[in-house]
């Protein structure tokens, strides 16, 4: 046969069903079009970073004067000129960068919190370092700023609490200074607690102003403290570091010279890149597997419902080369409308991502453009399947005789699982047992209806349970941090003290703090039999106390730590078992670090694997009986949080006053951002879904035109034809979703314990489909397939019934 | 050795299919030869085995036990994928339900089986030749739904004369068509067999039968009689019913 005849032809069957092409393309697409977005999204946040840290200029070394030192300004710079090789400095620039504490209170909420006066050349500079503000988020610095007392506001901080352009803040000392605009600079696009923690945003504000100005606020005239050095291209940076730190030791300010890989908010933006990119694609191959399986079941279907045709083909001589031209064009044509539309997709996914990592992320450049590359991977599968799914039917048609695929009646003349109904007592009217009927008849039909539906709902109940299970997360964090007392508030100390020393007896017996109990937080790791270590943060805090105790999974008994879930799933071990806990110990000399073989005495709640706490009795182990370097207050009878952090505060060697709820508000808002990912796929898989079900359906119902055209010849009415398919589509949707809830499920514990639990090792997901979720699914699944039938009623009422009884579909 | 002036040979032929969990026998040892350029009819009550024994002739199908050879292949040692070529070259078939399809025009249809069978070069005059000798050469460019029921078995007929194939099998072909139509359709079918193709026409017309060379008479899947119309064959101008 002539090619232009098989294509004239094929396009016939295009313009007969481009209904269903096009939903099965849409199908494609949007597997095709998440995929690539979503597995864009390593890359984006690669290049975002490289452009936002040039924009900003990062540096490349950075000298830091031991606390509370500095020197001339220019004394830094000039150290520069004793490099053996100079010119390796590309460019230099001095700063002073202070520790403060920021009020930043406004009329309906107390913001007291640790920070940094970060002052920068402003007057020929920065080069380096220097400080973006969004456009709508007030000015950056300018050089008239010089002197001023005019700050740029760290934008997260500023963001968590919302607080807008038209304000001030204070420091240390009571000096008022206006907000011009809410920044960052490269070194606070992700802002880090001092051991590098996440989440630090609640509790830390920088500001940024002018050297003149940061000088004028510190009490340091002239001063400055720290140097940020671009090397010229090509310099070797291990190299350049020993060179400067050589050169700048004799200042005598105990300098320490970083790289920008020992800056937490640089590193940390990077190695968090490949954790999301791993998680990001099993998803976005999740939502592309859940499409293919939708497009291969329904391009599948369309073409087996041209079964019979494929029997007259056979039986004319065609050969099955022949024979499978035609429909596989069909796949050709699902296939390439699915890539083009995949496109579109694709950029509407971008489109809905940006914002989300935007908000999330702010840095001054995003660069969220279309992959090509990932676009070709997913669409190639997306190709490459509507072929396949074509060339199924056609092999099973070949494979049987062609009297076989020729018999009209040759699904119905076997009668399935039919004679199951025979059992069944209910309906006794042969009419209305004709739903449940055509389900049993038909099984391979009916269980690829039900595994169509079930692939968009397991989709579905997927993505909706990662949020669902997110939020059971939280709540259980939130449960082990807030105890019984959400009032509380913690109490950070400059430095290392202890109990009875006069500013924690003074904090103890201040008047807004009714109830305390002292901490002492260290950080370390925890290990089993030489097995790989992970970080944890210790806090030795009375185990008994009505201030706070931990939430325990199970015990305590006996002496010993109490350590998560996770940490113990980790590690293999129940409460009684003993591990390797590496920490600091005070010793005749200073502090140093040893390993200790310690008994787990209890299991707490905490999703987080880092949590470790033990009994301040045992504070031996450290050599620091009594120590203390945190307090946990409740507020007395009649204050609030606000009234304990207003007192607090102010008082020297407090370094910070934050109420617990803040620090699990702050764990949900980011926990938030990152699930607004979730958000976005939602929409996405909602359609998906939605296309899928309604394809299976409509399919199903095509399958069916000539029983309904035979009804109707038997004097039925549409309403009464489409009530019959609308149970059958109930039956359908039920067995459907029953299917895809179940297969969800698996899905959602799949990724909770084994994809995110590789990934974000530190917290332990909970396994959770919600019921809104169930809910949904239901709907979608059970209603949406259901009403499906009505959605062709106009095409029922028009329907040529003699045409369709008389000719093959 | 193959005998060339035999057009089809069954022996032994049985086709035995297993329902609910019993055994049914469309075709029951069945043996017959037809020869080149015969018209044979098939006679029998519905459920006799006329269609099957008709499938097998068009490979449609396969026995169960027996063997089956058409124009000297024997089908049931053909591998599964040479089957296809024989029905490409050996045999037409016209079918009960016409077996149209849908998308294609009644030109269409009967040039994609002329350029089946491998008649690639002028397919489309030879199939507008084809619906001119069923009498549809106006109807040509229009789809099957927008055909009766006789113009689709006389679209199917054409079909299956055009592709020129030297056996002809035809399961009833008149069954759909008004008396004046059938004869010109048996009309057709006798002067396919004058030209020296083998046709095989299955009914439960009787009065079909007498335009035959032969009548083979089936019941229960077995055969009854087989010979000559009673009273001699009949010209279709003297056939009515």
């Amino acid at each position: 046969m002539r090619l232009g005849f098989v294509l004239r032809w094929s396009l016939r069957d295009l313009r007969r069903k481009w209904l269903q092409v096009a939903a099965i393309a849409l199908v494609i697409a949007i597997g095709t079009g998440v995929y690539s977005a979503l597995s864009s999204t390593a890359t984006w946040r690669r290049e975002s970073n490289d452009a936002s840290f040039a924009a900003t200029g990062m540096y490349d070394l950075r000298v830091v004067a031991t606390e509370g030192l500095s020197t001339e300004r220019g004394a830094l710079l000039a150290a520069l000129d004793r490099l053996p090789d100079p010119t390796i400095v590309d460019v230099a620039e001095e700063r002073l960068v202070v520790d403060t504490q920021v009020d930043a209170s406004t009329a309906d909420e107390t913001i007291l919190v640790p920070g940094r006066i970060v002052g920068l050349d402003v007057a020929s500079g920065p080069q380096l370092t220097s400080v973006w503000v969004e456009d709508g988020r007030g000015r950056t610095l300018a050089a008239d700023d010089d002197g001023r007392p005019v700050v740029v506001l760290e934008r997260n901080f500023a963001d968590f609490y919302d607080l807008g352009l038209d304000g001030s803040v204070r420091t240390s000392g009571g000096r008022e200074l206006e907000v011009v605009g809410h920044g960052s600079g490269p070194e606070y696009f992700f802002v880090t607690t001092e051991d590098g923690g996440f989440f630090a945003q609640a509790n830390f504000a920088a500001l940024f102003t002018s050297l003149a100005t940061a000088q004028d606020l510190t009490g340091r005239p002239g001063q400055v403290n720290d140097l940020v050095i671009a090397l010229r291209d090509g310099v070797d940076t291990a190299a350049a570091q020993a060179e400067v730190e050589r050169a700048v030791e004799s200042l005598g300010l105990g300098t320490t010279v970083m790289t920008r890989d020992d800056e937490d908010a640089y590193r940390l933006l990077y190695d968090d890149i490949e954790g999301d990119r791993k998680f990001w694609n099993v998803l976005a191959a999740l939502i592309l597997a859940g499409a293919a399986f939708g497009a291969f079941n329904l391009s599948s279907r369309m073409v087996e419902a041209q079964r019979r045709e494929i029997g007259i083909a056979m039986a004319l001589g065609m050969s099955r080369r022949q024979l499978a031209i035609r429909p596989m064009l069909v796949g050709v044509e699902i296939a390439v409308v699915g890539v083009v539309f995949g496109v579109l997709v694709g950029l509407l996914a971008i489109a809905g991502l940006r914002p989300v990592y935007t908000s999330f992320l702010p840095m001054p450049v995003w660069i969220t453009d279309f992959q090509p590359a990932n676009f070709v991977r997913g669409a190639a599968l997306g190709f490459v399947l509507p072929i396949l799914a074509t060339a199924w039917p056609v092999w099973r048609a070949v494979r049987v005789t062609p009297v076989d695929a020729i018999a009209t009646v040759h699904r119905s003349a076997r009668s399935g699982l039919s004679p199951l109904l025979r059992r069944l007592p209910w309906p006794r009217s042969a009419f209305r047992r004709m739903p449940l009927g055509n389900v049993l008849r038909t099984p391979r039909r009916t269980i690829l209806t039900a595994l169509g539906i079930g692939a968009a709902v397991a989709t579905l109940v997927a993505i909706f349970g990662m949020l669902d299970s997110f939020v059971a997360t939280m709540d259980r964090n939130d449960e082990h941090v807030l105890g019984a007392h959400p009032d509380r508030v913690v109490v950070g100390l400059q430095s290392l003290t202890v109990e009875g020393d006069p500013l924690v007896v003074r904090i103890e017996g201040a008047d807004s703090v009714a109830m305390s109990e002292p901490v002492l937080q260290l950080g370390g790791t925890l290990a089993r039999d030489g097995g790989e270590p992970f970080d944890v943060l210790i806090e030795a805090v009375p185990l008994e106390s009505e201030v706070w105790v931990p939430a325990y999974a199970a015990g305590p008994t006996g002496r010993g730590i109490v350590i998560s879930e996770s940490a113990a799933g980790d590690l293999g071990v129940g409460i009684g078992d003993e591990v390797t806990l590496t920490h600091p110990v005070r010793t005749a000399t200073g502090i140093g670090i040893t390993e200790s073989t310690v008994r787990v005495a209890g299991i707490h709640v905490s999703p987080f694997r880092f949590n470790v706490y033990l009994d301040r009795s045992e504070l031996a182990l450290f050599g620091a009986e009594g120590a203390i370097n945190q307090l946990s207050v409740l507020p007395a009878a009649g204050s609030t949080p606000d009234d304990v952090e207003r007192e607090l505060f102010g008082l020297d060697g407090v370094s910070s006053v934050q109420p617990v709820a803040a620090s699990t508000s702050i764990v949900r808002d980011s926990i938030d951002d990152f699930t607004a990912i979730f958000r976005v796929l939602q929409l996405f898989i909602l359609v998906l879904a939605l296309l899928i079900a309604y394809n299976a359906t409509s399919i199903n119902a095509d399958e069916r035109a000539r029983e309904r055209a035979t009804l109707f010849a038997f004097g039925l009415p549409v309403r009464r034809v489409l009530g019959l398919e609308v149970v059958e589509g109930l039956l359908y949707g039920l067995l459907g979703t029953a299917v895809g809830v179940g297969l969800g499920a698996v899905i959602v514990r799949w990724l909770t314990t084994s994809v995110l639990q590789s990934t974000l090792p530190d917290l332990q997901l909970d396994v959770a489909v919600s019921a809104e979720t169930i809910l949904t699914a239901v709907v979608l699944g059970v209603l949406a397939v259901g009403i499906a039938p009505l959605l062709t009623v106009r095409r029922l009422r028009r329907m040529d019934v003699p045409g369709t009884l008389r000719v093959v579909e | 050795m193959v005998d060339t002036s035999v057009a089809v040979r069954l022996e032994g032929v049985s086709r035995r299919y297993d329902v609910g969990g019993g055994e049914v026998y469309a075709l029951r040892d069945v043996s017959l030869v037809i020869d080149e350029g015969e018209f044979v009819v098939v006679l029998g009550p519905s459920g006799s085995g006329k269609s099957t024994l008709l499938n097998m002739i068009g490979a449609l199908d396969l026995p169960t036990e027996g063997t089956v050879e058409v124009g000297g292949q024997v089908l049931t040692e053909t591998r599964r994928a040479d089957l296809f070529a024989f029905r490409r070259s050996a045999v037409a078939f016209i079918f009960q339900t016409f077996n149209l399809f849908p998308t294609l025009t009644a030109l269409e249809n009967v040039q994609c089986a002329v350029e089946i069978s491998g008649h690639r070069a002028g397919a489309r005059e030879r199939a507008q030749v084809a619906l001119d000798r069923v009498g549809l050469h106006d109807r040509a460019l229009h789809y099957p739904s927008e055909l009766s029921g006789g113009e689709q078995q006389r679209v199917a007929i054409a079909r299956a004369l055009a592709t020129g194939n030297p056996v002809l099998v035809a399961d009833e072909p008149t069954g759909d068509l008004d008396y004046r139509t059938g004869v010109q359709v048996l009309e057709v079918l006798r002067q396919q067999a004058a030209a020296g193709h083998t046709v095989v026409v299955v009914t439960h017309n009787r009065e079909i039968s007498r335009v035959a060379d032969r009548v083979i008479e089936l019941s229960s899947g077995r055969i009854v009689s087989d010979g000559p119309p009673a009273g001699g064959r009949a010209d279709v101008s003297e056939l009515h019913w």
